[in-house]
């Protein structure tokens, strides 16, 4: 476990050799959130269409935006095993006494969780706390559930990978599996204002576990906690599935794996 | 003539490029068709919740959608300026210093993605001529909407050319301009809904607004003059570039080989 932790702090290090890049890229949120509040304040008003306000969807917005940057490091996996498996890099990692998908995950845990919890500080907690749009016991709800959001998006895009020993170049799949998320996930509006037959199609996928969850739990003040907690459950159900799929396809495709040398 | 030929080179690599990858061409054009299906998605869902959008139907929101994909290809075409903040950080800057073109050129060249070009400006204008046939569409106004699109595609792609620039002094600057620039999204929006500070602050600081909703405007008949639009969106543009050109004659004064 040491050598994880390491892994874990090692990365730390590496972001703070950058600290300008690191903490002004927080700096755009308002902007952002700006926007998507006063378009729909625009359309919608004062009015609640469908329990939908102009409030309610910015603050979702917000927190889907802290989700989006926060898990970068789980989309930039795809593209270093990509990169990693191409240039035979990947045999150097796989001749040490660790397990790689392991070593990667600390890697990248520990870069989302440090831009999640400097986020949530930040950002999310006052402008949540202030518009009453949630709570202290629902922002580390919330951050359980991103947590787990970031294991299902990093498992996800480990096995895209992965697929690199059989397919080669993966990034065009890997944008449609993100274009899937968006889709799916909530990206472009929340799972429950999307047409009918796309809210079940994402009823049978792991995409809503990754940005919708956390956001719908950090920015909905009516859900209940029995409402979050069988979310929480349909998220682990998708972390243990998953699980298995990297297990899977992480130890096929080592068999089919040719090291260049490295 | 030699930067046409050069172009022109360079064109025909990436066709070549795409060739090899058969998996990859049929990915990208799943890609395309989530970019339409995204457009469909947000406004049928907007519009089935009975939300309307002030002073945009249904057919004008397709002609915002479209010349979104249109300036979306477009700035396609500047890309590589996302890849220079990475060749100055990893060293590989020097190998373009070392050849007798500029390395701004070969590294926009070099990144060019032919398919994004051509399937966003082919979707895009398909988008657009569909909403024609519904007759929304004032023809007389293409000249001036595609100038605006055009100038305000350089200055949006130029802009963030410097932003990217700045990595010679800041070392990794990724993060911070790939967050400021998803202000970008703010394209799927009509920026004239927003408040007047917020969508002039769209429209003339980050020129997000020149790229999609004036020229849909425009092509709309909204804008009652559009010269004067285009006229400052061009002065938008050469100042941009301008500002560019500048910041890489200060940073390669001030640079320092690492002999990669």
């Amino acid at each position: 476990m040491d050598k994880y932790l390491t892994a874990f702090r090692l990365k730390l290090s590496d972001l703070r050799a950058f600290p300008a890049d690191f903490y002004s890229g927080f700096l755009a949120m308002p902007l952002q959130i700006g926007v998507v509040y006063f378009f729909w304040r625009s359309s919608l008003g004062a009015s609640e269409v469908e329990g939908v306000t102009a409030g309610r969807l910015a603050a979702y917005f917000l927190s889907l935006q802290i989700l989006r940057v926060s898990m970068l490091p789980g989309l930039v996996v795809t593209w270093d095993l990509w990169q990693d498996i191409s240039r035979g890099n990947v045999t150097v990692w796989l001749v040490r006494p660790i397990h790689y998908p392991m070593y990667v995950f600390s890697q990248k845990l520990s870069e989302f969780q440090v831009k999640v919890v400097a986020s949530v500080v930040a950002i999310l907690l006052p402008a949540l706390v202030l518009t009453r749009y949630t709570s202290l016991p629902r922002i580390l709800l919330g951050y359980v559930s991103s947590l787990l959001g970031f294991a299902v998006l990093f498992q996800m895009h480990f096995i895209i990978g992965a697929l690199t020993v059989f397919v080669g170049n993966v990034l065009p799949l890997r944008e449609n599996v993100i274009n899937f998320t968006t889709l799916l996930g909530g990206g472009l509006l929340p799972v429950s204002m999307l047409p009918g037959f796309l809210q079940m199609i994402a009823a049978y996928t792991p995409m809503p576990s990754i940005y919708y969850i956390p956001s719908y739990i950090l920015s909905d003040p009516k859900l209940d906690y029995s409402a979050v907690l069988v979310l929480l459950k349909e998220q682990c159900l998708w972390v243990g599935l998953l699980f298995l799929g990297v297990t899977l396809t992480w130890k096929i495709a080592l068999k089919h794996y040719n090291p260049q040398g490295g | 003539m030699r930067l046409l030929r050069l172009v022109l080179r360079y064109t025909r690599l990436s066709t070549e490029d795409l060739i090899q990858f058969p998996f990859g061409v049929a990915m990208k054009v799943v890609d395309t068709g989530f970019r339409v299906l995204f457009l469909y998605a947000f406004w049928y869902s907007v519009t089935s919740f009975g939300i309307a959008i002030p002073g945009w139907s249904q057919p004008e929101v397709l002609v915002l959608g479209g010349m979104g994909l249109v300036g979306g290809s477009i700035c396609q075409l500047g890309f590589g300026f996302r890849d220079i903040a990475y060749a100055v950080v990893d060293g590989t800057l020097d190998v373009y210093l070392t050849r007798p073109v500029h390395p701004l050129f070969t590294v926009l060249a070099e990144k060019l993605g032919i398919f994004w070009v051509t399937s966003q400006f082919v979707s895009g204008l398909a988008l657009v001529l569909i909403a024609a046939r519904m007759g929304n569409l004032q023809l007389v106004n293409c000249v001036p909407s595609l100038l605006v699109l055009v100038t305000g595609c350089v200055a949006y792609q130029t802009m963030y050319g410097c932003l990217s620039l700045t990595s010679f002094w800041q070392g990794r600057v990724s993060s911070i301009r790939d967050t400021f620039f998803s202000v970008a999204s703010a394209r799927t929006y009509p920026i004239d809904v927003l408040p007047k500070s917020l969508g002039f602050a769209l429209t003339w600081v980050i020129p997000i607004g020149l790229v999609a909703t004036m020229p849909a405007r425009i092509l709309l008949g909204k804008v009652l003059n559009p010269w004067p639009v285009v006229s400052l969106s061009g002065l938008l543009a050469v100042g941009w570039v301008a500002v560019l050109s500048w910041l890489w004659e200060k940073a390669l004064s001030g640079y320092e080989s690492t002999g990669t």
